[in-house]
């Protein structure tokens, strides 16, 4: 998998995964470990404060009940 | 210069309605979902109906030209396909990424994830441009999205590199773009920054189309909901933009949700006619 494409995963899955939202923000460095990204990129990552976070998801959601027809995401990492 | 078209994002609810108008010209052009035939075809028939009285222009919410994982190249072909049968005039998306790599294959995030723009993004979205060209050869527009996580930081000078990185993305995948001046305007509050900073940055030749829509707070920012009228800071932003974007093509009204009379955004249509130049 490509650098670009390993962020953007760990990007989405903490938008998707709450129990991982909260392992980047308590163990930055074991995530960045496990996911062969930079720690400076995971430091990034925890930066994003949670109510940014929940408007994300909020948003998500919103955007899941009013888009004509299309079945709901899957959001089970 | 001629004047752009003005009108609204074509919704179900508004396909009778529109087919009873009267009076033609109280809107210029329609832009269908183009992603919505998928999930009903008979879509497409309503589409092309209309396509008789106002010319089309397509919009997407589901490309993500920023994927790093490559684009869903069955999604493509599939829309580029609905794209040619409906005759629309060019086709839209967001500057964002949408599919990641999960554990059990790629995931649908559901919503517009912001990129970087590093020169790795930049790469990601040239092969990816490329690869879209392959299927779909007319005119391509990418709009800035509101990007709610704030991920590249605050203020002014936050405000001015986004501006920066969105004309870059476009050079790279050789798009126009689409300026959705309230995802600006709602980003700019949620941020930190001046419009402005954002719009000085802009390559102006590149400006096609503008959207206006109404966002809402959720908790303390801003998202782009699309269920309120425009706001009279988009207002404003539509009318800077008008005077700048010498090939500005349409200025669309969106709303996905409390939709409202089509008399009432029509009169939305009336008001962004007296704005633009």
């Amino acid at each position: 998998m490509s650098e670009s494409a390993k962020r953007q995963s760990a990007l989405g899955r903490m938008m998707l995964d709450e129990a991982f939202e909260a392992r980047v923000r308590s163990e930055p460095a074991r995530v960045a470990e496990e996911l062969s990204l930079p720690l400076s990129f995971v430091l990034e990552l925890a930066a994003i404060s949670a109510e940014r976070v929940r408007a994300f998801r909020a948003s998500q959601r919103h955007k899941d009940a009013v888009r004509g027809g299309k079945p709901p995401t899957k959001l089970r990492w | 210069m001629p004047r752009a078209s003005v009108g609204i994002g074509l919704r179900d609810a508004y396909v009778e309605p529109l087919r009873d108008l009267r009076d033609r010209r109280a809107l210029d052009v329609l832009e269908v979902m183009i992603d919505d035939a998928q999930f009903d075809r008979r879509r497409m028939d309503a589409w092309r109906s209309l396509g008789q009285r106002w010319p089309l222009v397509a919009h997407g919410v589901a490309l993500g030209p920023g994927d790093a994982i490559g684009l869903d190249r069955e999604y493509v072909r599939a829309v580029s396909a609905d794209l040619a049968a409906v005759g629309a005039r060019w086709y839209s998306d967001h500057l964002c990424f949408l599919r990641v790599a999960g554990e059990r294959g790629p995931i649908d995030l559901g919503h517009f994830a912001p990129l970087a723009l590093d020169d790795g993004d930049l790469a990601v979205l040239r092969d990816n441009a490329a690869a879209l060209r392959e299927q779909y050869a007319g005119t391509f527009l990418l709009e800035n999205p509101a990007d709610i996580l704030g991920f590249a930081g605050q203020g002014d000078a936050h405000g001015r590199e986004s501006g920066r990185r969105y004309t870059a993305a476009l050079r790279a995948c050789a798009a126009g773009a689409l300026l959705d001046v309230t995802n600006l305007a709602l980003q700019a509050r949620n941020d930190g920054f001046s419009a402005g900073v954002f719009l000085d940055e802009l390559d102006w030749d590149r400006v096609v189309e503008v959207h206006l829509a109404g966002g809402r707070r959720s908790g303390g920012l801003w998202i782009d909901s699309h269920d309120h009228p425009v706001d009279e800071e988009a207002w404003a932003l539509l009318e800077h933009v008008a005077r700048r974007a010498d090939n500005l093509r349409a200025v669309i009204i969106e709303r996905d949700d409390r939709l409202p009379t089509l008399e009432v955004l029509l009169d939305e249509v009336a008001h962004a006619r007296r704005l633009l130049p």
